[in-house]
């Protein structure tokens, strides 16, 4: 566990981006064997708000993403150092569970990946792991209250019993978001969530991400700036391993600070 | 990344070169404009002032070119940060320059009838007036054109002379229509011509703030040079010059 002595240090680096973090990511370097993916991150998620990380292919902003719930963790050859808290707990040096961790941060990926089970056993299936639903009445309660707030129920209500494979694209991936949600995670981290989805559906996860950044606070990867700019308020520009800029969403994509971001965020990049 | 650096589309670059041409050719006309106006009201010219109004139909044209070029290119490209900017510039400044050039219109409109007049002696203050706001307009586009924040505030500063210049003409104008009521017509005319002139140089200043925000981000902050007092201004009959004049400051 972190100590109170720790914690005290860690308060006067000073680089604050935002009052209330959620996460604080500081000195962040993350090696693939002998290459280094990420170097030095300096990085505040705040609470309830919707953070894009945005960069060209392999600048880093996946494998910072994987970071903030382990899920480095699996990758042979992968080594982080630094830290990253969430709500002042180190989530690499305190002793702590990643999977409990991962029930505290959940994530969605850029293709939807329901299991191969019905729609309904994919959202119960984490609270039932978790054991944080006591009866099947709690469990069904779980489920809708899930899959409304993914904007899904209205659409699958009279079907939960068919498998979740069977959906559309983008149902399938507002069912992914369903199951991340119905554990109760704090954070939800997104990878591309929309990349594999027509403009339809994006709206869709564009509008359920406004809703769900009241109860949650989320962290974006995206290849599309209009998504960047649409979603999120603040965005971090990720480039060859580095925070290049960071800041509030608007003032990024109408005035940014450093040439290399308005090189990318206008395609000029290369 | 410098600014310079090309798009990797290169058609949104020709894009963008095609606006940035609209609108130094516009500002190329109004400015030629204002000067042909004020020339032909010197040189007692109608045949040059009906010229002037005819040409103020090209300004217009470049206008509506310039309008759906952004238009387009905003609905295709989704321009961002420093496109962004130079987009919505465009657009602000060719309104502008737009107005400017109906203002050299109206005095070429008004030359016409003063022609029909005795000569008028403030002419003189008019055409320097009227050099200071070429000047002006002709500065204010070098800045667009290397898009140079540095020149676009001294323009902004200098809007003050020309209000200045309007209010000592404003007094000027009254004093003689008080001599001689019968050059009320002309005077009136006058004193058109040098509002006109005058609000030229507020549309210059309009666009050097654009440009500052175009090249910066940011909005020029502080309160515009102000010269012109003309509003506060009350002249009683018996008083009989410009010396006996009483300003009201509000």
């Amino acid at each position: 566990m972190s100590s109170a002595m720790d914690m005290q240090n860690f308060n006067i680096i000073n680089d604050p981006i935002t009052s209330e973090p959620k996460i604080i990511a500081r000195d962040v370097n993350v090696f693939y064997g002998a290459s280094q993916a990420l170097k030095s991150i300096n990085l505040d998620i705040g609470a309830n708000e919707v953070t894009s990380l945005i960069g060209p292919s392999g600048c880093g902003k996946s494998t910072f993403l994987r970071c903030l719930n382990r899920m480095n963790d699996v990758i042979e050859n992968c080594m982080v150092e630094g830290r990253i808290n969430l709500d002042g707990i180190d989530i690499y040096n305190s002793g702590l569970d990643p999977v409990l961790l991962r029930a505290r941060v959940g994530m969605v990926f850029q293709k939807p990946n329901p299991f191969p089970k019905s729609i309904y056993d994919n959202v119960a299936y984490g609270p039932k792991l978790h054991g944080t639903v006591s009866n099947k009445d709690e469990l069904d309660e779980r489920v809708e209250k899930s899959l409304r707030r993914a904007g899904l129920w209205d659409e699958v209500k009279d079907r939960l019993d068919k498998p979740g494979t069977g959906l559309s694209g983008g149902q399938q991936q507002r069912l992914c978001i369903a199951r991340a949600i119905a554990i109760n995670p704090e954070v939800i981290l997104m990878d591309e969530p929309c990349s594999a989805l027509d403009p339809i559906a994006t709206a869709k996860i564009e509008e359920l991400i406004d809703e769900l950044r009241k109860r949650f606070t989320i962290v974006i990867v995206t290849h599309s700036m209009q998504q960047a700019a649409r979603v999120s308020q603040k965005t971090a520009f990720f480039h060859m391993g580095e925070v290049v800029e960071v800041g509030e969403t608007d003032k990024l994509f109408t005035s940014p600070q450093d040439d290399r971001t308005q090189g990318y965020i206008t395609g000029r990049f290369g | 990344m410098p600014e310079t650096q090309d798009h990797i589309v290169s058609s949104f670059d020709k894009e963008l070169r095609t606006i940035h041409e609209i609108i130094i050719r516009m500002g190329g006309m109004a400015e030629n404009q204002l000067a042909e106006a004020v020339d032909a009201l010197v040189q007692r010219d109608s045949a040059k002032a009906e010229l002037v109004r005819a040409e103020d139909a090209k300004i217009d044209e470049l206008e509506e070119e310039l309008e759906s070029a952004v238009v387009q290119l905003i609905a295709l490209r989704q321009p961002v940060a420093n496109d962004l900017r130079a987009v919505i510039s465009a657009l602000k400044i060719s309104s502008d320059l737009e107005r400017i050039g109906d203002y050299a219109k109206n005095i070429a409109k008004r030359s016409i009838a003063i022609n029909q007049m005795p000569p008028q002696k403030s002419v003189t203050t008019i055409m320097r007036m009227s050099r200071l706001v070429q000047e002006i307009v002709k500065d204010t586009l070098d800045a667009f054109s290397t898009s140079d924040k540095d020149r676009a505030i001294d323009v902004w500063h200098r809007d003050e002379e020309v209000d200045e210049m309007y209010t000592s003409l404003f007094r000027e104008l009254l004093t003689y229509m008080m001599e001689d009521p019968r050059n009320i017509s002309a005077c009136t005319h006058m004193l058109f011509i040098a509002k006109n002139i005058e609000r030229m140089g507020d549309h210059a200043t309009n666009i050097a703030e654009t440009i500052y925000y175009l090249s910066t981000g940011e909005r020029l902050e502080g309160k515009r040079p102000k010269g012109d007092r003309t509003s506060f201004q009350v002249l009683t009959p018996d008083s009989n010059g410009p010396d006996n004049d009483r300003e009201i400051e509000i």
